[in-house]
């Protein structure tokens, strides 16, 4: 389904990604796995055409590096940005509909509100309420609610932890669980390790640009290295 | 939907009232609110923008500046009448804002704040500088409005072409502000990020807040030009671009009415220091200070919260 190909990408003279490879398969769950400055935040932004880059992206049998970034989104690869970017002054409900804005279809778009707001039950208790005053993990379940109002075909996830509490990190690991059985590819970027294999089916395991691991989810895990370096175990 | 008449009427008695209005007031009056309405439609394109669009914009003198000496322009050399060549002056700002707008692909937040501040200084140069066409610092005369053969100058009769227009552009924003596009505005000062990942083109309309507030300041340029039948380019700098920022703050920043709030006290300012007019300077800068401290939501902001603590007595007895 998404397909990188010996990407190779850098900021000026620093070179930040050497020729990173990288397939997640329809309908399932990859992670993208490291430690800060790793390069995942630099590869996720070649893959949603915020950073030029060489090699090749494919996404749905089509290039698309080199494509603008609405234009990606368009074919159906939406991103859930990291630290829950959202509108903050409107209402739970206008974000969802903003969500929507690249569609036309009213009748469907009120269907997939209801189905989203059946996904996350506190969401439909906060509708009319400001997002600016929903607590943390409801910030998060709102930024993934909009971006699955886009209607997307597969889902990149960014850090959905990050800066959460250890009790709303299970919650958000919980949502992708919930999400999974939609059949809904997703693409999973975290630096928590642990609880991402948790609900991945295959992952990848960068460091310094490259690709040192990759695998499915219970080989990883078993990796003594990864055992060393990540699980502390 | 069922409630869409309401505000309908509400908009009708309105423009009833200001049309009645100047048939018992004094001429003097007349034109100054005629003058408070052109200097609302800039600070109107500037609400969009700034307030809405969460873009900070020193481009509006320039804009103004474009509306005002392109019509006059045109009418003087070309023989265009302004109520073509104030439109024309105006579509001219919209695609220069337009290409302000696309500034902003790689420049952000102040540095896109300081390139509008560089538009206006340059516009200003141009029309010092290019003596033959604007009269440079000499000013420039700008031609009556003339409808079938009558040329329009009286307080009076400028107020009935220039309260019309900025009643139908107020109501055009206001609907354009509710509609999709206004929301999208909203969005873009909420959070860039999120919008880009929404699929949706974000310089685009960026672009295209920055081209509607430009046609808007050409307008109200234009129809001031006509009003004060002199263009001084001391008139355009960048001094004037801050001073309408004040009177979005002043009127409510993101408020449609607070354009005409903030525009009003502008134009009555002066008139209320009577000898004083040496420190209109820092009456205003004070005035501008307490607002943004006491009232964050400027004079429209006030009123609201005014109407909404009358109010309660209302809702308990409900």
């Amino acid at each position: 389904m998404l397909e990188l190909r010996d990407v190779h990408a850098s900021y000026g003279k620093i070179k930040a990604l050497h020729g990173v490879t990288i397939t997640a398969p329809a309908g399932k769950v990859t992670s993208l796995l490291g430690a800060n400055g790793a390069g995942k935040t630099t590869t996720m932004r070649v893959i949603t055409g915020l950073l030029p880059a060489t090699g090749s992206v494919v996404f749905d049998g089509a290039q698309i590096l080199g494509l603008r970034p609405d234009r990606i989104v368009r074919r159906g690869l939406s991103m859930v940005p990291e630290r829950r970017e959202l509108f903050t002054e409107m209402t739970v409900g206008e974000n969802l509909r903003l969500g929507a804005y690249t569609r036309s279809d009213d009748k469907e778009i009120r269907r997939d509100i209801e189905g989203v707001l059946d996904l996350f039950p506190r969401l439909r208790e906060r509708f009319g309420q400001i997002s600016a005053t929903l607590s943390g993990g409801e910030q998060q379940m709102l930024t993934i609610a909009r971006a699955l109002m886009a209607k997307p075909k597969f889902l990149i996830l960014d850090e959905p932890s990050l800066g959460l509490a250890p009790k709303l990190v299970d919650e958000i690991f919980d949502i992708i669980d919930r999400i999974r059985p939609t059949g809904m590819s997703m693409l999973l970027v975290e630096q928590n390790v642990r609880a991402a294999l948790a609900v991945s089916d295959y992952a990848y395991l960068m460091e310094t640009g490259e690709i040192r691991l990759s695998g499915t989810a219970a080989e990883i895990e078993a990796d003594p290295s990864v055992q060393d370096a990540y699980l502390g175990t | 939907m069922r409630r869409v008449r309401r505000p309908f009427l509400w908009w009708l008695a309105l423009l009833a009232v200001l049309m009645a209005w100047p048939l018992v007031a004094s001429e003097y009056r007349v034109f100054q609110a005629g003058v408070i309405a052109s200097t609302a439609i800039m600070a109107l394109g500037l609400v969009i923008v700034t307030g809405v669009a969460g873009q900070v914009s020193l481009a509006q003198a320039a804009f103004s500046a474009i509306g005002a000496y392109g019509a006059a322009l045109l009418a003087t050399k070309l023989g265009v009448p302004a109520y073509f060549g104030i439109p024309l002056a105006a579509a001219l700002a919209g695609v220069a804002g337009y290409g302000l707008g696309l500034a902003s692909l790689r420049l952000g937040g102040h540095y896109l704040a300081l390139v509008t501040m560089a538009m206006t200084a340059i516009v200003q140069v141009g029309l010092t500088h290019w003596e033959t066409l604007t009269g440079g610092a000499l000013g420039l005369m700008v031609p009556p409005l003339t409808v079938a053969g009558k040329e329009l100058t009286s307080g009076f009769a400028l107020y009935y072409v220039v309260v019309p227009v900025a009643f139908a552009l107020f109501l055009g924003v206001s609907n354009l502000m509710a509609s999709r596009l206004g929301r999208v505005f909203a969005a873009l000062r909420q959070s860039e990020v999120a919008l880009q990942t929404l699929g949706i083109n974000v310089l685009h309309y960026k672009a295209l807040a920055f081209a509607l507030s430009g046609a808007l300041g050409a307008v109200g340029g234009g129809l001031q030009g006509l009003q004060t039948t002199f263009l001084d380019p001391h008139g355009f700098g960048i001094i004037e671009s801050v001073v309408l920022v004040a009177v979005i703050i002043i009127g409510g920043f993101r408020s449609i009415p607070g354009a005409v709030l903030g525009s009003a006290v502008f134009v009555l300012i002066p008139e209320l220091l009577g000898g004083f007019q040496a420190y209109k300077g820092v009456v205003w800068a004070v005035l501008l200070l307490l607002m943004i401290v006491l009232f964050p939501g400027g004079l429209a902001g006030a009123g609201a919260a005014l109407a909404a603590r009358l109010r309660p007595n209302a809702g308990a007895a409900r």
